[in-house]
């Protein structure tokens, strides 16, 4: 039973408790009232008895005559005072009383009439006065009698509505007192059961709560019996059922947002790698902006300078010098040329696809070689390429390494009594690497963070022509595909220039 | 034209050094003039070390011409060895370069230029340049020392 029906119950036994209160006092004002009204009449039947006998006494001591009628219509009201009595008051009071009381007023009036009749005999002389006189005296003592009977039970009668008032009043107490003390204890024994239900209630509850806060979602509450507890144990179990579920589920969001966090970090890695290779494309270009507007004039200049210079000079005349100055010209535009040339391959390698191709580097290096040698055909210069070097990457870009790097030693080497050429490969995996080596010019260790920086040079041009960005282009490639370039040298020793090509170093060895 | 006073010219551009000469010799001072080619000539001619340990005639040239986009040892470089050493930290140095580029303005001022010329494209107007330079710096500046 929930707690609301015992509350119920509580409230219903109270309005009971109220309702048959308001009943006992209202039976019992009943009963009260009754007894009254037989006291009442008790008292008015002793009067008009009182009345009744004052009027006899006077009509037979003085033969009053209307003292008789009196007497006979006091004997009439006695009669309607008996006969109208509530009929409550007579089954309470016991209708042999009444009876008693009508039987001997009816007695009384009775013998009254035969005093009458007698006293009419003495008169009309039928009967002797002193024979009416005895007869009469006689005839009054049963009157006497019968009106000292008649007081007796009204007495009676006012004894019984005494005892109903008595009975009534211990009556009342009572039953009130049984009903106090019945609804009191029910209600001791209603108001316990209800406080332990709510204190069992708030107790699993409680824990439940304590449970749940310690992070116990699956937690659950069982409370017996069907209350108003139970259906919020069965809520709170609901609760944290879904507390357990969306629990789970913020975990699942939680993994999925480190996981997000941890993608979004490695974005942010290879954007800020993009960034970085961005940056270096930007020093290219920079670089570029930079020779255009510094590089690209000398020779510009050298070819508008001279021609002015041989009008100037010589006018219409072309002699020795004139022809030396027209020379310059072509010198000039033909550096302005190779400028361009270099600063579009260097823009080149920083651009585009990287593709997967395998290359034979021995057999470039031979194709290489045979043009070199076709270029100055009087040069005598010992090769010596490894045979079946073979390398991984952009064909097109490793073929501008090794031509950088040949035509290098093919120039430096000029002037040398034994040129001596290699190109071979050493070192392991990640290690490997291919070398291009001369015995040429060389170059002082001191300076060798320049050489691959372009624009820069270690000679003048008059001792090598050039335009340094050759190996700056080489280093780009080299770059891209993640390996690394480093140049040893002496003056006057030669120079060796060591590469990795580990983007390469990932494809199959076979021919491509 | 005092004798005594001449103009080292750093050039590696053989045109550059030859229009600049030619320039020069056009209000004849060209006979005064001494080249090198690169940083580190230019530095062992100022300081008499290396190839031109033994060299004669005078002792530190009235102005120095200097590029900047010199192989080996930049001529930034060069001046700063100029400004850094008790001998020459003195000495009138012109920058006469290609480069129109602000941060090489700016680059060569703060490492203690004299003077800034930029090399214009037209020949006319770079003789005529290169000419007022060689006269201002030896007719009419008055040098540190004499």
């Amino acid at each position: 039973m929930n707690i609301r029906a015992r509350l119920h119950i509580v409230s219903a036994a109270s309005a009971a408790l109220v309702i048959i209160m308001a009943l006992l006092f209202s039976w019992s004002q009943h009963r009260l009232a009754t007894a009254n009204k037989a006291k009442n009449l008790a008292d008015e039947i002793v009067s008009s008895v009182f009345e009744r006998n004052t009027l006899r006494n006077d009509y037979l001591n003085n033969d009053n005559q209307r003292a008789k009628e009196q007497w006979f219509s006091k004997q009439n009201q006695l009669s309607d005072l008996l006969t109208s009595a509530p009929a409550n008051l007579v089954s309470i009071s016991g209708r042999e009383i009444f009876t008693d009381i009508h039987a001997k007023i009816k007695g009384s009036s009775a013998i009254f009439e035969q005093i009458l009749e007698n006293r009419g005999s003495a008169k009309d002389g039928l009967r002797s006065q002193a024979q009416a006189t005895e007869i009469e005296n006689r005839l009054v003592a049963q009157l006497l009698l019968k009106f000292l009977d008649t007081i007796a039970d009204a007495r009676k009668l006012q004894v019984t509505g005494n005892e109903l008032i008595a009975s009534t009043q211990k009556t009342a107490a009572w039953v009130s007192l049984s009903i106090i003390v019945s609804v009191a204890l029910f209600m001791i024994v209603v108001a316990w059961s209800i406080g332990r239900i709510i204190s069992k209630g708030i107790k699993s509850l409680q824990q439940g709560a304590v449970a749940i806060g310690a992070g116990n979602f699956h937690h659950t509450i069982t409370l017996e019996g069907g209350d108003e507890f139970a259906n919020v144990a069965v809520a709170f179990n609901t609760m944290s059922g879904k507390l357990a579920e969306s629990h789970a589920a913020l975990e699942q969001d939680i993994i999925a947002r480190k996981r997000t966090a941890a993608e979004i970090e490695q974005l942010n890695q290879e954007l800020n790698h993009t960034v970085s290779q961005l940056q270096g494309a930007n020093q290219e270009l920079e670089a570029f902006a930079y020779s255009v507007s510094h590089d690209l004039r000398a020779p510009l200049r050298a070819m508008s300078g001279f021609s002015e210079a041989l009008m100037e000079d010589f006018g219409g005349k072309l002699e020795r010098e004139a022809r030396d100055y027209l020379e310059e010209i072509v010198i000039g535009s033909r550096h302005m040329g190779q400028l361009i040339d270099g600063l579009l391959t260097l823009s080149r390698s920083t651009r585009g696809e990287l593709r997967h191709d395998r290359v034979d580097l021995s057999e470039m290096a031979d194709r290489i070689r045979c043009e070199l040698e076709k270029s100055e055909p009087q040069r005598r210069v010992e090769w010596r390429i490894e045979p079946a070097l073979s390398a991984g990457g952009d064909a097109r870009m490793i073929e501008v390494i090794m031509k950088n790097l040949l035509d290098n030693a093919w120039k430096y080497t000029t002037g040398m009594a034994e040129p001596i050429i290699r190109v071979y490969a050493e070192g392991e995996g990640s290690e490997h690497f291919f070398c291009v080596a001369d015995n040429g010019a060389g170059f002082d260790m001191a300076h060798a963070e320049k050489l691959f920086q372009p624009f820069q040079r270690l000679h003048r041009q008059d001792e090598f022509p050039g335009i340094g960005i050759g190996l700056a282009t080489a280093q780009r490639i080299v770059h891209r595909h993640g390996g690394t370039i480093h140049a040893t040298g002496a003056p006057h020793k030669g120079a060796l220039f060591c590469f990795s090509l580990p983007y390469g170093e990932e494809l199959p060895m076979e021919e491509q | 034209m005092n004798l005594n006073k001449s103009i080292l010219l750093v050039e590696d551009n053989p045109q550059d050094e030859k229009l600049i000469l030619r320039a020069l010799r056009k209000v004849n001072l060209a006979n005064q003039v001494d080249v090198v080619r690169d940083g580190q000539q230019a530095l062992d001619y100022l300081f008499r070390e290396g190839e031109f340990a033994g060299r004669e005639g005078v002792d530190l040239p009235t102005i120095v011409l200097l590029d900047i986009g010199l192989p080996r040892v930049s001529g930034l470089e060069v001046l700063k060895r100029l400004r850094s050493d008790q001998r020459t930290h003195l000495q009138p140095v012109v920058i006469l370069t290609s480069s129109d580029e602000e941060r090489d303005r700016l680059a060569s001022y703060e490492d203690g230029a004299n003077s800034f010329v930029c090399k214009p494209l037209d020949f006319s107007e770079f003789a005529e340049k290169v000419a007022r330079l060689g006269i201002y710096w030896l007719a009419i500046n008055k040098p540190p020392q004499e």
